[in-house]
């Protein structure tokens, strides 16, 4: 007889989603599956549609990280258009994507995961949320509270609004920087260096504690594959894809990710709306990689900022070059977030960002178009087919919890394994089966897509658990 | 003192009636008895707003309501020290973030939430006309409630008042 837990919602992530733990008839955990419940279907929604509505209609794919939509989206609109937007047009792109990194890393570290780091995996549920954070730590909290609004603020100063913004369009963007704004962002940049610093600080005194999690959260070898500039360095907005294995060996390095589909394969599940990315090279699914925070700072030679270049490290002192397991995603995104805000500050003192010139002006010159940038949860892809009047035919999205969700998986049965006892079944066991998820703080409004046509797998059970009937397409 | 007024309307604009409190905010921005107080519109209520809600003397969030009759509204004034927070993700209630405020900064101000009553909360980029018709008492209203808060400033803050 085989048994099963379910921890439905899992808290604290964005979207929705399930995860089932299997046991054997000794109540050992046999496997875990993270499921993901909700379905989108942004791919069949803008079929029809002209293709100078796609950035703000896949704005509209997620509240937390629209402005990632609407980078990829727009950079997939220039090839469609064959324009490059002018220089500071593309600058003032790239602040506005590190302002969402800065700010959806603030909201994944400071407000959903600070309460299991602060408290630990055994406290009280009750006290294990940002008011708790609030009463035991307060600077912490109103670190994340600062870290978020700065980013925030960048993005509603720069679009007219903090959610789905609309200036970031084909070609570049709606109009160029007023010395006003440059300045009043300029302003706040270095108390929100300062809080992300306090965060820094803080993680690297506490990570002794969680040297257990840190075995078995996630932890396996794997590749990575992060957006790299020329020099090797993080690139968010226009890098080429770099991908290093386990032991620090490249796979591929300074690929144009554009041609995505020749390297990555996209498989689906029948219990889960999320796609799982793989390498094709080593199959499904064995070519299991991580992206985001965690893989950024692996797979990039240098972050290629002063402050998060003396974090970066440390951080590879502390844990070696490649380090193996995704509790460290934490860790990363702090350096992460450090390198975003002080790029933001480099490309605002630019001597031409108050240029006028921030978009070029094209009609349909392609029948297809890619773009690549990084998240904060990792490579995002948008890929369109339009016919020669624009209308869009085809759309593929890559999202970067796609590319994790094989990871995840891994990850989540590792932790049951380990924590999860079926005689003794108690609240942290949960609680860290649900945590591993959040170190790669998914995003599953953004990631629920269909690949072709929709992987639905409908079971009727009986109350002695018999499938009764059953549905699958 | 208008300029430590703060209005948090919210809700999503895609969801017709729900949006009631961000068209709420967007009129209130544009009428002049509002000149020199915050109005903000906003998707939800986030945990950065708990800086600007401390700093504020009065906040007033609009928010749509499936309580009142449609096109009708209440007023409530929240308990300070009402201790409502809870776990969450990224969204909380106005009474979360007052708490959050008072935790991070010491500081709670008066705080009203005025719930409209709305008729749909299907998909649509706008609002039935009940809902919409409802705009012009809101503003009346909540222009009131200004008036009465600065009408008290100086002798005892409302929340005084409320818990005397």
């Amino acid at each position: 007889m085989t048994n099963q837990i379910v921890i439905d919602p899992i808290t604290r992530i964005e979207g929705h989603s399930k995860i089932t733990i299997h046991l054997d008839d000794a109540g050992e955990v046999t496997d875990a599956q993270f499921h993901v419940t909700q379905f989108r279907g942004f791919e069949r929604i803008v079929q029809g549609r002209p293709i100078h509505e796609m950035p703000s209609i896949m704005a509209r794919i997620c509240g937390i990280c629209p402005v990632s939509h609407l980078i990829a989206s727009s950079r997939a609109c220039d090839e469609i258009l064959s324009v490059e937007p002018p220089p500071t047009g593309a600058d003032l792109r790239r602040v506005m994507n590190l302002a969402q990194i800065v700010q959806s890393n603030a909201l994944s570290f400071f407000h959903l995961s600070s309460p299991d780091l602060l408290f630990g995996f055994d406290a009280e549920p009750a006290t294990r949320n940002i008011i708790g954070v609030a009463k035991a730590n307060p600077q912490l909290a109103r670190d994340g509270v600062g870290v978020r609004k700065f980013g925030q603020q960048i993005i509603e100063w720069l679009g007219g609004k903090r959610i789905h913004p609309a200036w970031v369009v084909p070609g570049g963007v709606d109009g160029p920087l007023a010395e006003e704004t440059r300045d009043r962002i300029l302003s706040t940049i270095p108390e929100a260096i300062a809080a992300i610093e306090r965060a820094l600080a803080w993680y690297k005194s506490e990570l002794v504690r969680w040297e257990e999690e840190a075995a078995s959260f996630g932890d396996f070898r794997s590749a990575y594959m992060g957006l790299v500039d020329a020099d090797g360095n993080v690139d968010y907005y226009d890098g080429l894809l770099r991908v290093m294995d386990a032991d620090g060996h490249l796979l591929a390095d300074r690929i144009d990710p554009r041609g995505y589909r020749e390297f990555l394969g996209e498989a689906v599940e029948p219990w889960s709306y999320l796609k799982s990315v793989y390498w094709k090279v080593l199959g499904y699914p064995e070519g299991v990689y991580r992206v985001g925070p965690l893989a950024r700072v692996i797979v990039a030679t240098q972050m290629g900022t002063p402050r998060a270049d003396i974090e970066l490290d440390e951080f590879r002192r502390r844990l070696g070059r490649v380090p193996s397991s995704s509790f460290h995603y934490h860790y990363a995104r702090l350096i992460d977030t450090l390198y975003a805000a002080e790029r933001i500050e480099e490309i605002l003192r630019g001597p031409d960002i108050l240029s006028p010139r921030v978009r070029s002006f094209a009609k349909i010159n392609a029948n297809e178009g890619v773009g690549v940038s990084e998240a904060p949860r990792g490579t995002l892809i948008h890929h369109y087919r339009v016919d020669d009047d624009g209308i869009v035919q085809w759309a593929n999205l890559v999202i970067a919890t796609g590319h994790n969700n094989l990871a995840m998986n891994r990850s989540v049965a590792q932790v049951a394994k380990r924590y999860v006892k079926s005689a003794q079944l108690t609240e942290s066991m949960l609680n860290r089966v649900e945590s591993v998820i959040r170190c790669y703080d998914p995003c599953l409004s953004c990631s629920t897509h269909a690949l072709g046509e929709m992987a639905l797998h409908l079971q009727l059970i009986g109350p002695d658990g018999a499938v009764l009937d059953e549905l699958m397409r | 003192m208008i300029d430590n007024i703060l209005v948090i309307g919210y809700g999503n604009t895609l969801r017709t009636d729900d949006g009631l409190g961000w068209y709420a905010a967007e009129r209130l921005a544009g009428d002049p008895r509002f000149a020199g107080a915050t109005v903000i519109g906003r998707h939800q209520l986030t945990p950065e707003l708990a800086f600007d809600v401390s700093r504020a003397g009065l906040v007033v969030f609009v928010d749509a309501s499936h309580g009142p009759a449609a096109g009708t509204f209440t007023i409530e004034w929240l308990q300070a020290d009402a201790g409502n927070a809870t776990g969450w993700s990224h969204i909380l209630s106005p009474s979360s973030l007052v708490d959050l405020a008072r935790e991070l900064y010491g500081q709670v101000p008066d705080v009203a939430v005025i719930r409209v009553g709305v008729e749909s909360l299907a998909f649509g980029d706008r609002m039935s006309p009940a809902a919409e018709a409802s705009l012009p008492g809101l503003a009346d209203a909540v222009a009131e409630l200004i008036a009465d808060h600065a009408a008290r400033a100086g002798t005892v803050s409302v929340a005084d008042q409320r818990r005397a």
